[in-house]
């Protein structure tokens, strides 16, 4: 997966046009303090799971990203926002032993990162490589 | 002088009326300690959780946004933390510059 990861880094760096640094909604709405009572905002972070969106994702600075984690954080202590949501899966008849009682065996992201696994021939065996490769997707 | 925010966070079961007159009694812990509130506490009324707390699906909340002197406020912290009513509460310190923009005095 190492190498893999070198291999979207170095066609980055060959064409750097292709690549538009996305930049946090934070910026583009002028955000200037982060309040944890902000649920809307907040959201806006999150996964459908409620997973708070990694870095690279939601195009947020080091210092904004703590900052959106923290206040993501004291909005769930207050139960404002969920620590986990569950999601209803499109998918049916799950590898292993899923979908015996209706859900699927693990998180691995959302639902519609289907097709993103599944030209992934090669990393069937573990898990850590599938949600690796949706995060290059995303 | 600091500018803090208040959430408190009332057990749902309880009465309207008695939930609300916890606004009072922070009003009144605020200005016994020496510290003032900025505006008024805003009660959001009986809100639905994001999960369970206690097996209770929602809850009474209130905010309040005061300035007061460091440390003032432990007590009343504790009888929160005692207050079967209560079921949380978060008392933040605001950065300068967030108070500033609220236009919460906060002199030296």
């Amino acid at each position: 997966m190492a190498s893999k990861k070198n291999k979207a880094r170095a066609a980055r760096d060959a064409n750097p046009r292709k690549f538009k640094k996305k930049t946090s909604i934070l910026v583009t709405e002028k955000v200037e303090y982060i309040d944890y009572k902000d649920v809307d905002l907040l959201q806006r972070f999150m996964s459908d799971r409620a997973k708070i969106r990694n870095r690279r994702v939601a195009g947020n600075s080091l210092q904004q990203q703590r900052e959106v984690a923290n206040a993501i954080k004291l909005a769930r202590e207050m139960a404002l926002l969920p620590y986990a949501k569950r999601v209803a899966s499109t998918r049916t008849g799950g590898r292993r032993d899923g979908g015996r009682d209706g859900r699927p065996p693990r998180d691995e992201g959302a639902p519609n990162d289907v097709e993103a696994t599944t030209d992934e021939t090669v990393l069937e065996d573990t898990d850590e490589t599938v949600v690796d490769a949706v995060e290059e997707q995303a | 002088m600091r500018a803090y925010e208040l959430m408190v966070i009332i057990d749902g079961d309880v009465d309207d009326p008695k939930a609300q007159a916890w606004t009072k009694q922070v009003a009144d812990a605020v200005a016994n300690v020496g510290g003032e509130l900025h505006g008024k506490v805003d009660w959001w009324g009986k809100r639905q959780f994001a999960y369970p707390i206690n097996k209770k699906p929602a809850g009474y909340y209130l905010v309040a946004e005061l300035v007061a002197p460091p440390g003032a406020l432990d007590d009343f912290e504790r009888t929160m933390r005692l207050a079967d009513d209560i079921v949380r509460h978060k008392l933040i310190r605001l950065p300068d510059a967030e108070a500033q923009r609220r236009g919460m005095a906060v002199p030296a």
